[in-house]
């Protein structure tokens, strides 16, 4: 599964394409959203990753236990906010209300700092939407899509595959390059 | 049947802080939630166990009957329905499954008291998902197992088999380390 994933996301960014959206089984949403990070890191990219789902400390765990090097990523962390997390290095904590004009500020910030080839990946779009309403959720994708069309940057929107066809999911899979789906 | 060494062997591989959902058929539902805490007891972990199924009063019955340490076992009780906290601090009445802010407010309390190893278990999703608004209850799950993550406590959700929608699935698994069917061989 994480060789199908890795070898279709290598060939959509040798494409060119801006805008990514995966559709990963959500038994395995994990393990394929670190071979897909590894895949942009090995591809010399630079990123920022915006963690909706876990904190900071965990998701940096994981993906230096997948040989990836985090030194290359800036986290932004929207989950711990409701449980104060201890405030590490290359991390960018969200307030507690988790406000779309601030996560918008922390990746222009954040994509600021980095160089070269880089890229935005949100995991995930869907555990957004629990917390705010659908018209923010679709202003935070919106804002993602157009910078990453001015500047020179991919997006990656991660969802499970079980909830992609929720209908806002398909509206943001409208204005994606391409949108990968792996066989369970 | 439960395979008692598919679940120590699971809760082994996962180290410290996991979170995982266990999924079993609802005749063994009992046995799952039995084996799972003396797992984690036998470990020396301290365990929260949510309640959405049986009172404590039940609970203990079991407990003392599998000779099973309580000083090991807390228990929220979301059964019960009546708001009180006994005098030694084992167990948290709540006034139903559907008061997830009382809970939470009591979870936040059990999960970050004091040093030592902890996992809460939660019996069962599917109850809870009976009482509450998926969309509300999976929010209140995501925002548990933040908790326990950042608190280094591990979590262990039990789900009767093919009870949730595979959207609420897809939802509640995205948050997890592992997925444990009891259906799986070692």
């Amino acid at each position: 599964m994480a060789t199908e994933l890795m070898a279709a996301l290598e060939n959509v960014l040798k494409s060119n394409k801006k805008v990514i959206m995966m559709e990963l089984p959500a038994d395995r949403y994990l393990e394929a959203g670190s071979a897909s990070v590894k895949v942009l890191i090995d591809l010399g990219y630079r990123g920022v990753y915006v963690s909706f789902q876990r904190p900071c400390s965990n998701i940096s765990s994981i993906l230096s236990r997948n040989g990836i090097d985090t030194k290359k990523l800036v986290f932004i962390d929207a989950a711990s906010p409701l449980a104060e997390e201890k405030k590490t290095g290359n991390c960018v904590y969200i307030s507690e209300r988790v406000e779309v004009d601030e996560l918008v500020r922390a990746v222009y910030t954040s994509l600021g700092k980095l160089e070269g080839k880089k890229f935005i990946y949100i995991d995930s779009i869907s555990t957004i939407a629990l917390y705010k309403p659908l018209s923010e959720t679709m202003r935070l994708s919106e804002f993602l899509v157009s910078t990453v069309r001015k500047e020179n940057c991919t997006l990656v929107f991660n969802v499970a595959k079980d909830l992609a066809q929720k209908k806002f999911v398909r509206d943001i899979a409208l204005k994606a390059d391409a949108v990968i789906g792996v066989a369970e | 049947m439960i395979d008692q060494a598919l679940i120590e062997k699971n809760i082994d591989s996962l180290g410290k802080g996991w979170i995982a959902l266990l999924e079993v058929p609802a005749e063994s539902l009992t046995e799952a939630e039995i084996v799972s805490l003396k797992a984690l007891v036998d470990r020396n972990i301290f365990c929260i166990v949510l309640s959405g199924t049986k009172p404590y009063t039940s609970l203990l019955q079991f407990y003392n009957g599998l000779s099973l340490d309580t000083n090991k076992i807390a228990v929220i009780d979301c059964v019960t329905g009546t708001s009180k906290q006994n005098v030694e601090g084992k167990v948290w009445y709540m006034d139903g499954p559907n008061a997830l802010t009382q809970i939470s407010i009591a979870m936040s309390g059990a999960i970050c008291n004091g040093g030592e190893d902890k996992a809460v278990l939660v019996d069962t999703l599917t109850s809870f998902l009976m009482h509450n608004k998926t969309e509300i209850f999976v929010r209140f799950a995501h925002s548990l197992v933040t908790k326990a993550r950042i608190n280094g406590a591990s979590c262990l959700l039990l789900s009767v088999d093919d009870t949730m929608s595979r959207e609420t699935r897809a939802e509640i698994v995205q948050l997890c380390d592992k997925v444990i069917s009891v259906h799986d061989k070692l």
